[in-house]
């Protein structure tokens, strides 16, 4: 099984190489890890993943006259991320992976085009593939960080409750509802 | 003794987004229950969206419900504590990975259901599907699992059925059955009784996050006639 290092090795790799699509595979990849662990800290860089190919989709971040040294700064982080991880400094992981998420931040407050801020946007959206790999919403977000009313209504407009059985149908159950009032 | 209806979040997120909050105060009329909540449920309808600008109506809207008394909150007490840390236990027991335990319910899941144990109420609403499936269908939770992670899961069976034991006798809802049951009993004024409103009404509650199916509304629709009960 790789270590979180192989993880932030491999997106440093995508996101210096302008490859948005595997970074929006590794982040899927991530974010099964994370439920599978139950780890927060896996999570998150699913998390950063998911924004930083985002910010890679988007033309008006990369033509953006900050884009170059927003860039610069973020393989400078992710570098000082994996040092750390190599050195098992445990403390530090979190300090510099907060770091990366206030320079999205930054980027999105300066760049960005909508009211939800990406990172939150992020979240929301990891959370809800939690959901459907099978955590309970509350679980889903408590493992991302995430708003439970935004994952909610991101669940909404996904087909996650599509292929799933159900015990009792509608009309099964709204059956039962009657009968129970009634009594 | 009131029965009681013990509400989830998800539950109240959905009517509150579908904009029929009110429909618990029609449901508490008719049927003389009462909606009962755990702290927690509170604190993420209301107390942490009043501090989102997005979500900011939608929790004054269901405060309001809670100032009025349509919707209670129960007190936190050692022995719902003591409860809802047993049910999590053995829920987070039921599914595990390569040898892990897999940990599908968080503390406040595990609080909805404690407390309607605790209360003896006769109904769980939740909209959300792992809280209810893992009571009512735990080997068709863990073929979920196991399909979209790609990684073998094993199912605890004693574990499974000592949690189903604790709510054998309670019928677990969503937002779908409430707000279905409201319109057949003509319970909206401001929407016509036709077939249109009710599936306008369900295609709202699943696309605001209720755990239910395209499929299983069209499936429950095909037996609408106007005119007649559902």
């Amino acid at each position: 099984m790789p270590e979180l290092v192989d993880y932030v090795v491999e997106l440093r790799r995508y996101f210096a190489g302008n490859d948005a699509k595997p970074l929006r595979e590794l982040s899927n990849r991530l974010i099964k890890e994370a439920v599978l662990q139950d780890n927060k800290t896996i999570a998150k860089i699913a998390v950063l993943a998911y924004c930083l190919h985002k910010i890679l989709s988007k033309e008006h971040f990369l033509k953006a006259s900050y884009w170059p040294r927003a860039r610069a700064d973020f393989l400078f982080a992710i570098d000082e991320l994996i040092h750390i991880l190599r050195t098992d400094g445990k403390r530090e992981v979190q300090q510099t992976i907060n770091k990366l998420i206030r320079m999205l931040d930054n980027v999105d407050k300066n760049f960005g085009r909508y009211v939800q801020n990406l990172w939150d946007k992020g979240k929301a959206k990891l959370a809800s593939s939690a959901y459907a790999l099978g955590m309970s919403l509350q679980k889903a977000t408590e493992l991302t960080g995430a708003d439970l009313r935004s994952v909610q209504l991101y669940i909404g407009s996904t087909l996650i409750h599509e292929e799933e059985p159900t015990t009792e149908s509608l009309r099964e159950k709204l059956e039962k509802l009657r009968k129970m009032v009634k009594d | 003794m009131q029965n009681i209806v013990v509400v989830d979040s998800s539950a109240i997120i959905t009517m509150s987004s579908t904009c029929f909050i009110n429909v618990f105060e029609k449901l508490k009329k008719d049927w003389n229950y009462r909606f009962v909540v755990p702290e927690s449920v509170y604190y993420e309808t209301v107390e942490r969206p009043l501090e989102i600008p997005r979500f900011e109506l939608n929790a004054v809207r269901v405060k309001h419900l809670f100032d009025n008394n349509v919707l209670e909150v129960a007190k936190k007490t050692t022995k719902l504590q003591k409860t809802s840390s047993e049910i999590l236990r053995l829920a987070n027991s039921c599914f595990s990975s390569h040898g892990k335990f897999l940990k599908v319910l968080q503390k406040a899941d595990a609080e909805v259901l404690a407390l309607a144990k605790e209360l003896n109420a006769k109904m769980v609403a939740v909209d959300e599907r792992t809280a209810r499936m893992i009571i009512e269908n735990p080997e068709a939770l863990r073929n979920i699992i196991e399909g979209r992670t790609h990684s073998s899961v094993e199912l605890d069976k004693e574990q499974a059925y000592m949690l189903k034991e604790n709510f054998k006798d309670i019928f677990f809802i969503r937002s779908a059955e409430l707000l279905s049951y409201a319109f057949s009993s003509r319970m909206f004024d401001e929407i016509e009784f036709s077939k249109k409103a009710l599936e306008a009404l369900l295609i709202s509650a699943k696309l605001n996050g209720c755990g239910i199916s395209f499929g299983e509304i069209d499936e429950f629709l095909s037996g609408w006639k106007n005119e007649t009960k559902i």
